[in-house]
């Protein structure tokens, strides 16, 4: 127990060099590289006066190593700093009114993701070198091939344009939500806890489209995963063993399954970040008011402090899920846990 | 010494009889699709740019696929979009190769401190979402082709050097590089008659999985409005213009360009599987 | 009650690989006495784990069974259907593997490991079927706490005890133990090959120990059955095996035991076991036989019986 206890402690510690570097990362492409973010985004046509304006509101008419200063201390303090525009509302409200709807629909997406890649993967790998292996293989390879605005939208024009059974934009119809108070921002989560059904029926229709898209494109990276980590798994010792001491064939697979979802989870801190570039492109095509449809929009604005608050925030987001990937696994394996 | 240069050989001059059924698939897509970029205006009459028709015209004879809602050819937008795509793409995946393959080199061969700094920026730069990189990088340049293509190349660089810089780790550990090393050879000389051709197999098949994967991130970028400016032909502009014209069921917008990114994408995902299949046969064959 | 457990007759075990058909196990003929232990020895290759798997028919994708009979208690094994035979592993034939740490499986502790086997055969309830797995730990001489272990908080020898635990807790008529102890160190070795024997006693059952260690199966085995590249060539209790071994394969694999106290010349059979894909003609042993003759070379020679319990297949006795 105490080797975890260390474990999590230097994994976690192992984290703040990681998020600095990234913090400084984005600081110089937002701020070092050549081209200057407001001239780029208001055009060349605005009036000076204006740039200048905005560049001081944003601070970025300091020396650099004085505005790096203020930055990471800014983050270090929770202070993403306010909105340019409208309200100009502190940007770490606004992001965190945008998040839960990036995470449910990137939790639904994985869901059918790891559902279909289980499947697919498990299959190939007992099937290894057949013909039914090679199919999935190209299957993997088409799923990634995928481009997700292009499958949403076939997916668009088939359930919503001809046969019109299921919605193709939006979370919620809004009329529902009304006089509705949200608990955690999950409208699936919050419509089961607050008792309202036609809710989560609503918010589940919704999601269907947009998360069967992100998911069927991930799936192809778990085929191969789940394949890989099967054959492997099969061909060891405690397999044999296993049907030697009489068990189905259904129980010897659960114990295969298993072994080999170890390292699928190592695999997952990096996944993540692919699912949230999927996100992105899904959230556009479907109008999905999350992360990524906020920051797009804050792009077109010239929103610059929420910009880079924003991109910031990814930045640890993905840091931290990583993070939790890692403990995740040490203690799902018993051999790292003891 | 020289098992790279023969690997490559191997993999390439006889690759009609070695060559899977992915390769073979992958390269007609990949050849398929250059070809009729390259033979665009012997192809077509009518320019990409230039209202030649009625607007949301469905497919027919004279469009093949249709009209878009200025009245531009999409069979034209299609084939000459294939340029703006493969142009970008392949730039952007080069430049990539160009910087991160170096720096894998020199941080697995001298280690220590700048391998440290590098592989930490690297490893951060890799966790991160590449789209959401590629666009930071993008907005702040403007939306331009040089710029798409500098976006694109920054989000693959570490691609080049956790793979360059891990194999170059291992190669240096064996034996004919210490001997290299005895007899005086000078440091840039051991890299580049003794690492680098064992790297090139690899860097083959890496870059051409890299090119599938910058094909989306392109697709994604100008999808979101970020790459080549209107009205240049670009794939993931054309889907994204024709998605304003989806529900009223104007399919042939969309079902083209969207389609062509999937498949050159895959065209370029099988040649890599196809080549790495070989790879790792000759890697069991020797062992 | 019959006196034979099993009789394989004439079971031939065929890989089929790239380089073409390895001829594992070929026309092999076999009757094991109930409580009895026959120690199964050869050189590496010599077809002894085919065997092994052969009966419970486990073998890999590319191994088939091409002809023969393999009949455990009066049924023949080769004709039941793949739900019958998986009642037969485990509840009537146990086994147990040469590595104990990767014939378990590492995310689950054993005592799961344990019930889940008992489940699968008997139809108890959950709290017997561990009742039972701790009383099986007990047997082996494990404390009943260890079944909340995972298998690698466990020491080499404990966990084959609990591999051995596993093989024996519905009670089988027969074992089949491959190597069982040579992944472990010597002391433990002897301890687990004790342990082996006094289950045996214990649970009226037959052993079959596959071992390429002629002088372990001496000291254990009531009977010796010696494997060379695929065929039987010499079956015959120990004592009478180690003290005048008929066959000059036999005899070459006792003359290679090395021994401390005797400080006789250890003597290595010279040459190597055949490629067989292409074994030798006639008898497989004639290139590496110091007595061979011309018709060994030509012609198989046929299994000579002895006496009621000795056999040998060999031109020199015929
Ligand atoms: N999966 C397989 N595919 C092809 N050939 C195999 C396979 N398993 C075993 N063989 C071959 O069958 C022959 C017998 O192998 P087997 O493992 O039964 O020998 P063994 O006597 O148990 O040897 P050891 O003492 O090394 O365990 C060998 O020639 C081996 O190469
Ligand atoms: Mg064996």
């Amino acid at each position: 127990m105490a080797a975890l206890r260390t474990y999590i402690i230097v994994r976690t510690l192992m984290t703040i060099p990681i998020v600095f570097t990234l913090l400084t990362i984005v600081f110089i492409i937002l701020r070092v590289m050549p081209g200057d973010p407001i001239t780029a985004m208001v055009g060349m046509k605005a009036p000076p006066e204006y740039i200048e304006r905005l560049k001081e509101e944003a601070g970025l008419n300091k020396p650099y190593h004085v505005q790096y200063v203020n930055y990471i201390l800014g983050i270090i303090r929770g202070d993403f700093g306010r909105s340019l525009i409208w309200g100009k509302r502190p940007v770490l409200a606004e992001i965190l009114d945008h998040l839960p709807a990036t995470i449910e629909l990137t939790i639904f997406g994985f869901i059918v993701s790891i559902i279909i890649g289980l499947i697919t993967g498990t299959v190939a790998g007992v099937k290894c070198y057949t013909k039914v292996d090679t199919t999935l293989r190209l299957y993997s390879i088409i799923a990634y091939a995928l481009f997700i605005p292009w499958l949403g939208m076939m997916f668009q024009l088939i359930f919503g344009v001809y046969l019109k059974i299921l919605p193709i934009g939006g979370r919620i119809d809004p009329g529902l939500t009304v006089g509705w108070n949200t608990v955690t921002g999950l409208y699936v989560l919050d419509g089961i806890i607050t008792g309202r059904y036609d809710i989560v029926l609503n918010a589940l229709q919704h999601l269907i489209l947009p998360s069967l898209t992100l998911g069927i494109v991930l799936s192809g990276a778990y085929t191969r995963l789940v394949r890989a980590n099967m054959i492997d798994v099969l061909s060891q010792d405690f397999i044999r063993a296993a049907r030697a001491r009489g068990l189905s064939e259904l129980k010897v697979l659960r114990h295969a399954l298993k072994n080999a979802f170890i390292p699928i989870l190592t695999m997952m801190g990096l996944q993540f970040a692919i699912l949230l570039t999927g996100a992105v492109l899904t959230e556009t095509t479907f109008s999905w008011p999350g992360m990524g449809t906020f920051l797009l929009e804050r792009i077109k604005y010239v929103d610059y402090t929420t910009i880079q608050g924003t991109i910031v925030f990814f930045a640890i987001f993905v840091s931290v899920v990583n993070l939790v990937v890692d403990i995740l696994y040490a203690l799902i394996d018993p051999r790292i846990r003891y | 010494m020289n098992i790279g240069f023969e690997l490559i050989r191997k993999m390439l001059a006889p690759w009609l009889k070695e060559a899977s059924l992915m390769l073979k698939l992958g390269l007609a897509i990949v050849i398929t699709i250059i070809a009729l970029s390259i033979t665009a205006p012997l192809l077509t009459q009518y320019s990409p740019i230039i209202k030649v028709g009625d607007a949301l015209r469905p497919p027919s004879t004279k469009h093949l696929m249709g009209t878009n809602n200025l009245g531009y050819d999409m069979f034209s937008r299609i084939l000459y979009g294939g340029r703006t795509v493969l142009t970008v793409v392949v730039s952007a995946t080069l430049l990539s190769m160009c910087i991160g393959v170096p720096l894998g080199l020199i941080s697995g061969y001298y280690g220590r401190i700048v391998d440290r700094i590098f592989s930490i920026i690297m490893d951060s730069m890799y966790a991160f979402p590449s789209l959401i990189l590629a666009l930071a990088i993008a907005a702040v340049l403007g939306p331009s082709m040089v710029n798409a293509i500098i976006a694109i190349a920054v989000v693959y660089i570490p691609t080049y050097f956790r793979m360059v810089r891990g194999q170059t780790l291992s190669i240096k550990s064996l034996l004919y590089v210490e001997a290299a090393k005895a007899i005086g050879a000078r440091d840039l000389r051991i890299i580049i008659k003794h690492i680098l051709p064992n790297l090139l197999p690899t860097i083959i098949v890496v870059f051409t999985m890299n090119i599938a994967d910058a094909i989306l991130t392109e697709a994604g970028l100008s999808f979101l409005g970020f790459s080549v400016p209107p009205p240049t032909p670009d794939w993931g502009a054309d889907l994204r213009a024709g998605h304003e014209y989806l529900l009223a069921g104007y399919w042939w917008l969309v079902a083209f360009p969207g389609f062509m990114i999937m498949l050159l994408a895959a065209g370029f995902a099988l040649v890599g599987e196809g080549l790495n299949d070989i790879l790792s046969l000759r890697g069991a064959e020797k062992r | 009650m019959r006196k034979t457990l099993l009789a394989i007759e004439n079971l031939k075990v065929y890989y089929h690989t790239g380089r073409g058909v390895v001829r594992a196990v070929d026309d092999v003929s076999l009757a094991i006495n109930r409580r009895e232990i026959v120690g199964l020895v050869g050189e590496s290759g010599s077809g002894k784990s085919t065997l092994g798997y052969a009966i419970v028919r486990l073998l890999p994708p590319q191994g088939k069974i091409v002809s023969g009979k393999i009949v455990l208690d009066g049924k023949n094994l080769l004709k039941l259907s793949l739900s019958e035979m998986r009642k037969v592993r485990g509840k009537e034939i146990g086994m147990v593997f040469q590595d104990p740490l990767t014939s378990l499986d590492p995310l689950q502790k054993v005592g799961d490991q344990i019930v889940e086997t008992i489940l699968e055969h008997v139809n108890i309830s959950k709290k017997e079927a561990y009742d039972m797995a701790a009383k099986a730990l007990m047997e082996v001489g494990l404390p009943p706490d260890r079944l909340d272990s995972y298998p690698h908080q466990l020491s080499g020898g404990q966990r084959q005890r609990v591999m051995i635990a596993l093989a024996t807790v519905l009670k089988p008529k027969l074992i089949i133990a491959d190597e069982p102890t040579t992944a472990l160190d010597v002391i433990v070795q002897d301890r687990i090959m004790e342990l082996l024997a006094s289950l045996k006693e214990e649970l009226n059952t037959s052993i079959i120990l596959i071992t390429h260690d002629i002088s372990l199966a001496a000291e254990r085995a009531d009977k010796i059955a010696v494997m060379y590249a695929g065929h039987l060539y010499e079956y015959a209790p120990s004592d009478e095996i180690i003290s005048k071994p008929l066959h000059p394969y036999t005899q070459g694999l006792i003359q290679s035991i090395p021994d401390v106290f005797a400080r006789k010349e250890i003597k290595e059979i010279k040459g190597n076991p055949p490629d067989l894909v292409n074994p030798p003609s006639g008898c497989r042993f004639h290139p590496r036989c110091p007595y061979a003759i011309e018709k060994c070379m030509r012609k198989e020679p046929a299994m000579i019986r002895i006496n009621e319990n000795r056999y040998v297949k060999c031109w020199l006795y015929a």
